[in-house]
């Protein structure tokens, strides 16, 4: 695209002091960088002045402003986003799911950061990749990828089998 | 220090994520963890589909484990917000006939946590009610399984689970009408938005039920939206608890499908519904099914009388017919079927933009009289209607007699004829035609013709055999 004029710039701090320099409408894809930059008069927006963002160190906020420049062009989200068929659908586009091949720690601090930038898109991303991690796993292989000890006694876990009966063979 | 593993999110995240999996994968959840299983547990019964159909003997039914679940985790109840119980008939052989449900095996249930819930519930006749589930009673099971789900936003009961419904009616109309003194257990279904109410299997051969007073407390519900329910001709009708007036209803009810009631009696179901858009009526005729009030004469005087009860909200009508040989009583033929009287009285239908009916029902059975009916047409018609979608049920009636070129020829009066179109309301954008009436094509110089009428009155004349569904959500 031929645009004429530079894109104005914004800078946000991790929570281990990087300060970052990004175009405004890459951080706007922030509902929380867009909230507080509206309370913020341009004037005084400059590098020494940076936007805290407190729960977000510089690994991770390096990966999210990747995320946000790439997708900083998207649409806005459809309006009807409770439908039933997008409820359950976990496709992810090829880019993002490349994006998100990187370790559990990392991917839930993705997540997390997401969820506290307010990043809707993104966090629906994290979500969708976590899901497909357990889709069609049994419970051992759900332990086994997601590092959890099974504290179940035989007779603990017979009675649950019991319990969930009415829903098997469906 | 961050969290960074799954359980560390914050639940709200978790929800999302499991929000995402389909039962199987909760299911795998449920037994991967302690705290998993206390998460997911809930999620499993949020929305409830279970099927019950012929399956090997030693198998449980699904909806018995479930009732035998929610007595042992009995806070898991309010968690669910949508059940569907589904199933029709019980085919031992792909080609036999459908057999009815059988009992359901009580032994998983524990009558005691029965008995004490219906203790709590207040519920009349107790003791018949805790008889009928030791004897594996398909609708006493229904019941206790309603009464133990407050919150529910949506219910589907199947053809498998309405063959009988006194003890779910004699439920609803205490916990749904009852006013004054109620348990604080005794659920009020304030979310319940959309109700599916069956006809029952082989409904046929089951003259001795009559769900009316059963199924009319669903009407009481405060949140009702959409109600889609197979009602059986009362003798008399009566609301419950109305002294046989016409009780006030909650006014949220938009949209009813409603199966087998007949014309005679659709009055009184109307009269309370002030806020009805949206009517899909499957009329129906069988002979001995209500004989006091179905028979083989369809009196659109009364039709017309009744819809005129919601005549200023009904927005949208759809009236299917069908009648079926009763084979009890040796009948293979489809019975016959006239009609009688007129449907003047739609013309007061002064919202309506949408009327799907029979030919046979607005034009008759037979061509004969057909010059004089289509120059009166227009008088029967709502004086806002656009979309006229007029359909070929009931064609296998023996006096069917119209074909293709005399419904054309019909249609042709109608809108040259200055004194019939006068009378058509100026805003008919579309009529739908049932042709051809049978298999293949129209003949060209029919078709022809409908696209000069079109042309020249600028109402569309539309095929109905060509994938048109008439709907308005466009």
């Amino acid at each position: 695209m031929a645009e004429s004029k530079p894109a104005q710039k914004i800078w946000i701090r991790s929570n281990d002091d990087k300060t970052f320099e990004i175009d405004r409408d890459v951080g706007e894809r922030s509902v929380l960088i867009k909230n507080l930059l509206e309370d913020v008069g341009d004037a005084d927006l400059s590098e020494e002045n940076a936007i805290p963002i407190q729960n977000v160190n510089e690994t991770v906020l390096r990966k999210v402003i990747e995320w946000c420049e790439h997708h900083r062009n998207d649409p806005p989200a459809s309006q009807d986003e409770e439908s039933d068929a997008r409820k359950k659908t976990t496709e992810i586009e090829e880019w993002d799911q490349k994006f998100m091949q990187v370790d559990q720690e990392m991917l839930f601090e993705i997540i997390l950061a997401a969820n506290y930038l307010d990043i809707k898109a993104l966090l629906d991303v994290g979500c969708k990749t976590v899901a497909n991690m357990i889709k069609g796993k049994s419970p051992e292989e759900i332990r086994k990828t997601f590092n959890i000890t099974n504290d179940f006694s035989p007779e603990e876990e017979e009675q649950i089998r019991r319990e969930n009966e009415w829903a098997e063979d469906r | 220090m961050p969290a960074r593993t799954m359980q560390d999110c914050p639940s709200e995240l978790q929800l999302a994520i499991f929000a995402l999996l389909p039962l199987g994968d909760l299911l795998s959840l449920s037994l991967v963890s302690k705290s998993l299983h206390t998460f997911v547990e809930p999620l499993l019964v949020a929305d409830i589909h279970l099927e019950w159909k012929k399956q090997p003997e030693h198998n449980l039914p699904p909806v018995a484990a479930l009732l035998r679940t929610l007595f042992e985790r009995p806070y898991l109840g309010q968690h669910c917000l949508h059940l569907r119980l589904t199933g029709m008939g019980f085919k031992t052989q792909p080609r036999g006939t459908d057999e009815e449900p059988p009992a359901l095996p009580v032994s998983v249930l524990s009558l005691p946590a029965a008995a004490e819930h219906i203790r709590l519930i207040e519920a009349p006749g107790a003791v018949t009610w805790l008889e009928e589930l030791q004897a594996g009673a398909v609708d006493a099971l229904v019941a206790l399984l309603v009464s133990l789900l407050p919150n529910l936003v949506s219910l589907e009961l199947g053809p498998n689970f309405t063959l009988e419904s006194a003890r779910l009616g004699k439920f609803l109309r205490h916990a749904i009408t009852r006013v004054g003194n109620r348990s604080s257990w005794l659920p009020k279904f304030p979310s319940l938005k959309h109700v599916v109410f069956a006809g029952r299997t082989n409904e046929f051969r089951h003259c001795n039920f009559n769900n009316a007073a059963d199924v009319l407390p669903f009407f009481y519900l405060p949140s009702l939206q959409t109600m889609s329910v197979s009602i059986d001709n009362p003798v008399t009708w009566a609301w419950p608890h109305s002294d046989n007036a016409t009780p006030l209803l909650p006014s949220s009810l938009t949209s009813l499908e409603l199966f087998r009631l007949r014309e005679t009696r659709l009055q009184h179901l109307l009269a309370p519904l002030k806020s009805l858009k949206k009517l899909h009526w499957h009329w129906f005729y069988q002979e001995y099914l209500d004989s006091h009030a179905s028979t083989y004469v369809v009196a659109l005087d009364v039709m017309a009388h009744a819809l005129c009860q919601v005549l200023g909200t009904l927005v949208e009508l759809t009236i299917e017919a069908d009648t079926e040989a009763n084979e009890l009583y040796g009948g293979y033929e489809d019975p016959d079927v006239k009609t009688r009287g007129s449907l003047r009285g739609f013309a007061q239908l002064s919202q309506l933009k949408l009327l799907r009916i029979p030919w046979a029902f607005l034009v008759g059975f037979s061509p004969e009289e057909a010059p004089g009916k289509m120059t009166h047409l227009g008088a029967s018609l709502p004086s806002g209607l656009e979309v006229l979608i007029l359909t070929g049920e009931l064609l296998s009636v023996e006096n069917f007699d119209w074909h293709d070129g005399v419904i054309v020829g019909a249609i042709d009066l109608l809108l040259t004829e200055e004194e019939a179109s006068l009378r058509l309301p100026p805003t008919l954008k579309r009529i739908i035609l049932p042709l051809p009436l049978y298999v293949g094509t129209l003949l060209p110089e029919l078709q022809t013709r409908l696209d000069e009428l079109s042309a020249q009155s600028g109402i569309k004349l539309e095929l109905e055999n060509i994938g048109e569904d008439g709907s308005m959500d466009k």
